[in-house]
């Protein structure tokens, strides 16, 4: 665990059948210590974003993860400083969540010892689903099992850990825990970039805000910064009221579609059909 | 007696006993797979593969069953197998009875367990060879014989006079390879002399098995009955196009060819599949009722066979020699009118077989031309 | 917190280290689970031994194994010639097609898949057919081994088409499940027309090869099918924990550091190896590379250190005492032993079905 860790990415693109995912996406130097929440709508490329980082898509650009660039690495090499947390996961293997969690900690290095076995454990139990332990994956619910996946990008410690929408099918208390970690992981000198779709718990937790939009950055910052109602209309097309709370964060209060902008135009409410 | 005269008496005797004492010479034979099978002495516990080779083994010796340990009945019917048992009831019995469809089939382990001196394989059976390296390594005999007579052959019965020699019956097996080949050769040598003068060769249809499914099956020149209608001197429709045993040709095919002779062959196994039904304890108007059946199938109650009543049937387990001689009188009429087929199947039942077979063994639809 | 009730004890408020030792008992249960299939296979091989035409009581076949001239030579001949080859290819053969099944159902994600799901069988039927019907077989060889080493060519040459058609694609499961099926159609219809052409001893032959068989075994039989498991099972160990990974999910498993495209890659290698080895000396034996693994997983669950080697011992299980029920089912008669398997197999996977739980 390194407290001196560094993330700069420049320029990353990513392009599926001809279109562009990703557009030239680069972003001010992340530091550990911090949680970068990546927002915006459906089909913004955050995933992509995500998936491009830990290096399971093809990808242009660099990532400089303490000056080395990232994307060039061996698999090896990424999953030693990568943690990652996909957004699908696997519904029908007998592994119990400790197994899973121990196979994530060995990775491609055979022999586990007792101290990785307690570690494990202790991971579950930190994420509260310690009573499942010895439970298949399959027999949980969606819930459980986004825990579960949590528990393997977690456990190897590692210095980097890239979350795919970690709390989508979380009910509150889960989210509230959940987010509690990942600030807990930033803390020790993590960095942490999280996909969200609720800006609210992104704007409690997160230390920036990156918003992607059509494959592109559209703003980057603190919260505080990022989350106005123009930003609202523009990239989610409606309208919002942001307020802030006690502690000076914003909440997102929406009221409805925004007016449709031409370039949203739709065929049949334009009278065309 | 004087004293010399009776020391003369005993020595004759002894010089007598010994000489009718008989040599204990090793048996040894090549076999038809080039293999040489050896025996001490004449075989007396025998596996049998062919259903059929039960009748060539009593054609050596009046009680083969006490002769036979384990046999492959496969799909002989229960009549024949009746008709066998008759000979010695005890002795039948005591026979293992296997069904071995086919060479891969064929266990050696069944066999071993039965501690036989001799196993007889026929060329079908003979291509086991996995069974046949068991059998070897375990010191069991196995001689590669066809039993059947083989009339195309040079010597048709070299399997039946290997198998005698085996048996200890060497003369017997001479005796029915001669009488064999004289009437082979009877009737090969005027089918030559018929040719020389240029007389037609009729067509014939020979369908195996007939009356299962349509029209028609048809024998090709392979190593089997399609042979003796061309040894008889007739021409197989169809020869040139099914190139091994047997084949199916379509009814267009047939009406086209229009033979000039049908025989089809049949048995007791297709009473209930609607066919040809020949054979031991079957009655003469049944087997030709069977035949008329056979010949309504599309394709052929319009061919010439049909116009001029030359339609015929074979019993497919008879006497080969005798099927020559059936067919051969069918296909020359006027030429082999000479020939008696029914005289050759009793002389060799009669002399040959211990039981003298009762039923139907061929017909026709014109009863005045069987 | 919707937790289902923890079946284990001790749970609710264990502490990490109750936790960690029962963790412990769990993975010795399975160790002494896998041991105790080790001893049933074995003692399944020995009572496939025990079955057979020639009566023969457990106390000689023991003691004609241990010396064998207690035996009277044709008694020889039948227990080390004919059982013992017969007993050892059941165990080696199921064995075999356990693992290539389980190694197959990680790899495709599908619990159906077996080896010959991807038209290993038709194809090694093919090359068979080939042999046999038109007498096609490769030249300098002797002719006796034409069929075995067709059926092997074949099958391997199917997964190696299969294997370049897929990369051509993109290499992932799906088009790799489509192509095998393609392949697997048009090798059934070139030996459709096999078959139609074929004279009736062939065709008897052919259609005998298709059932699959132990009669043909033998000590070479043996050994080669031997040296190809002993080539295979140490790649396949090697690899268990990557398949374990793989279980996760392929995004998973590559964030772990594995190359999913090269583990896929090598495991279809083994895969093909062993069910092409398996086909060439029996025929077409279904459902054991199906069923073995099944049954594995619900005794020892999903983590591939335990998994592999209980689909080996639970398949070499299943075939041994198939192959004792091809002998003794039908008085008289060995029926061919891939009958058996689908007879067997089938109610056994309907059972899984039925059953399901946690796995599938």
């Amino acid at each position: 665990m390194t407290t001196t860790l560094s993330l700069r990415v420049e320029h990353l693109s990513v392009a599926y059948r001809g279109r562009k995912v990703l557009d030239r996406v680069s972003m001010p130097l992340l530091e550990a210590g911090q949680v970068v929440a990546l927002a915006g709508p459906n089909g913004a490329g955050k995933s992509t974003f995500l998936k491009a980082l830990a290096g399971l898509i093809p990808s242009t650009g660099r990532a400089l993860l303490n000056g080395r660039d990232c994307l060039q690495w061996s698999a090896q090499n990424r999953a030693e400083h990568i943690g990652f947390m996909p957004q699908t996961l696997p519904h029908n293997t007998g592994l119990t969540v400790l197994e899973s969690t121990l196979t994530a900690l060995r990775g491609a290095n055979p022999g586990i010892r007792r101290e990785h076995e307690l570690k494990a454990l202790q991971v579950i139990d930190n994420l509260g689903i310690g009573e499942l332990s010895f439970q298949p994956l399959s027999q949980l619910s969606g819930g459980q099992k986004q825990l579960a996946a949590l528990a393997q990008a977690v456990v190897r410690d590692s210095p980097l850990l890239l979350l795919d929408e970690p709390v989508s099918a979380l009910d509150l208390a889960h989210q509230w825990q959940v987010m509690e970690v990942t600030r807990r992981l930033a803390d020790e000198g993590r960095l942490v970039v999280v996909v969200l779709h609720d800006l609210t718990l992104a704007a409690r937790w997160a230390d920036q805000i990156a918003i992607l939009h059509r494959g592109h950055i559209h703003s980057f910052g603190p919260p505080v910064e990022v989350i106005n109602t123009n930003t609202l209309s523009a990239v989610w097309g409606v309208r919002a009221r942001v307020r802030l709370c006690e502690q000076g964060k914003p909440y997102v209060l929406v009221d409805g579609p925004a007016q449709p902008q031409p370039d949203t135009l739709h065929p049949l409410k334009a009278g065309i059909l | 007696m004087t004293k010399a005269g009776k020391w003369l008496t005993a020595l004759l005797t002894v010089v007598c006993t010994l000489s009718t004492i008989p040599a204990r010479a090793q048996i040894e034979i090549q076999d038809q797979a080039g293999r040489t099978v050896r025996l001490a002495e004449p075989a007396r516990r025998i596996f049998l593969s062919e259903p059929g080779d039960f009748a060539m083994l009593a054609m050596l010796d009046a009680n083969p069953a006490a002769r036979i340990v384990a046999w492959n009945r496969w799909r002989l019917d229960d009549q024949t197998i009746a008709q066998w048992r008759s000979i010695d009831p005890v002795a039948f019995d005591r026979i293992h009875q296997m069904r071995v469809d086919g060479p891969q089939n064929l266990s050696a382990e069944s066999i071993i367990m039965h501690a036989p001196d001799l196993v007889v394989l026929d060329h079908f059976f003979g291509k086991a060879t996995h069974a046949i390296r068991h059998l070897e390594r375990a010191g069991i005999p196995v001689a590669i014989l066809t039993l059947e007579p083989a009339l195309t052959a040079e010597n048709p019965t070299e399997g039946l006079e290997k198998l005698a020699m085996l048996v200890g019956k060497a003369e017997r097996g001479r005796e029915i390879g001669e009488l064999i080949r004289a009437r082979r050769d009877r009737v090969v040598d005027k089918v030559q002399q018929l040719r020389e003068l240029n007389v037609e060769s009729p067509t014939v249809l020979m369908e195996p098995h007939a009356g299962i499914g349509p029209c028609c099956l048809s024998m090709g020149l392979g190593r089997s009955i399609g042979d003796l209608v061309a040894l008889a001197g007739g021409t197989l429709i169809g020869s040139e196009i099914i190139k091994e045993m047997s084949g199916r040709l379509s009814p267009e095919y047939v009406t086209a060819a229009s033979p000039d002779v049908y025989i089809g062959t049949g048995g007791r196994h297709l009473t209930e599949r609607d066919g040809l039904v020949l054979g031991v304890d079957v009655e003469a108007g049944a087997a030709r009722n069977s035949l008329g059946r056979v010949m309504q199938r599309m394709g052929l109650p319009h061919i010439r066979a049909m116009e001029q009543g030359r339609v015929h049937g074979i019993w497919h387990s008879g006497y080969g020699i005798v099927n020559l001689e059936l067919i051969a009188t069918w296909l020359y009429p006027e030429h082999f009118a000479d020939l008696d087929p029914a005289a050759t199947q009793l002389l060799l039942d009669k002399h040959y077989l211990p039981v003298v077979q009762k039923g139907t063994f061929w017909t026709s639809l014109n009863p005045a031309k069987e | 917190m919707q937790t289902s009730a923890c079946h284990k004890p001790p749970c609710g408020n264990a502490t990490t280290e109750e936790r960690w030792h029962t963790h412990r008992r769990i993975v010795r249960r399975r160790r002494w689970l896998v041991a105790g299939l080790a001893v049933v296979a074995l003692l399944a091989g020995f009572l496939d031994l025990l079955t057979g035409p020639a009566a023969l009581p457990a106390g000689q076949v023991l003691n004609g194994l241990i010396n064998p001239d207690t035996l009277s030579r044709p008694m020889q001949v039948v227990l080390w010639q004919m059982r013992l080859p017969v007993a050892l290819l059941a165990l080696l053969v199921g064995a075999a097609l356990a693992l290539a099944g389980a190694e197959m159902q990680s790899i495709l994600h599908n619990p159906l898949a077996e080896p010959f799901t991807l038209g290993v069988s038709s194809s090694a039927a093919l090359g068979a057919a080939l042999a046999i019907v038109l007498g096609w077989g490769i030249p300098g060889t002797d002719i006796a081994w034409w069929v075995p080493v067709n059926a092997f060519v074949f099958a391997l040459g199917s997964l190696l088409l299969l294997q370049i058609l897929a990369r051509w694609r993109g290499g992932d499961t799906q088009s790799l499940v489509l192509f095998g099926i393609a392949i697997g159609f048009a090798a059934s219809a070139f030996l459709s027309l096999l078959q139609f052409i074929a004279s009736e001893d062939a065709l008897q032959q052919l259609v005998f090869w298709n059932m699959g068989s132990l009669a043909r075994a033998d000590w070479q039989s043996v050994a080669i099918l031997s040296a190809v498991m002993a080539l295979t099972l140490p790649f396949s160990w090697r690899a268990a924990g990557q398949l374990t990974s793989l279980r996760l999910g392929e995004e998973q498993a590559h964030s772990f550091g594995i190359n999913v495209v090269h583990l896929r890659r090598w495991s279809l290698v083994r895969v093909s190896l062993l069910a092409a080895t398996a086909v060439a000396f029996v025929g077409i034996v279904g459902f054991v590379g199906l069923v073995g693994p099944h049954v594995a997983r619900m005794l020892v669950g999903d983590n591939h250190r335990y998994l592999l080697p209980a689909s080996v011992l639970v398949g070499a299980l299943l075939m041994a005492l198939a192959s004792v029920a091809s002998k003794v089912l039908v008085t008289g008669v060995i029926m061919p032993i891939g009958i058996v398997t689908a007879l067997v197999g089938l109610p056994v996977f309907i059972g899984l079905m039925l059953k399901r739980r946690h796995t599938i």
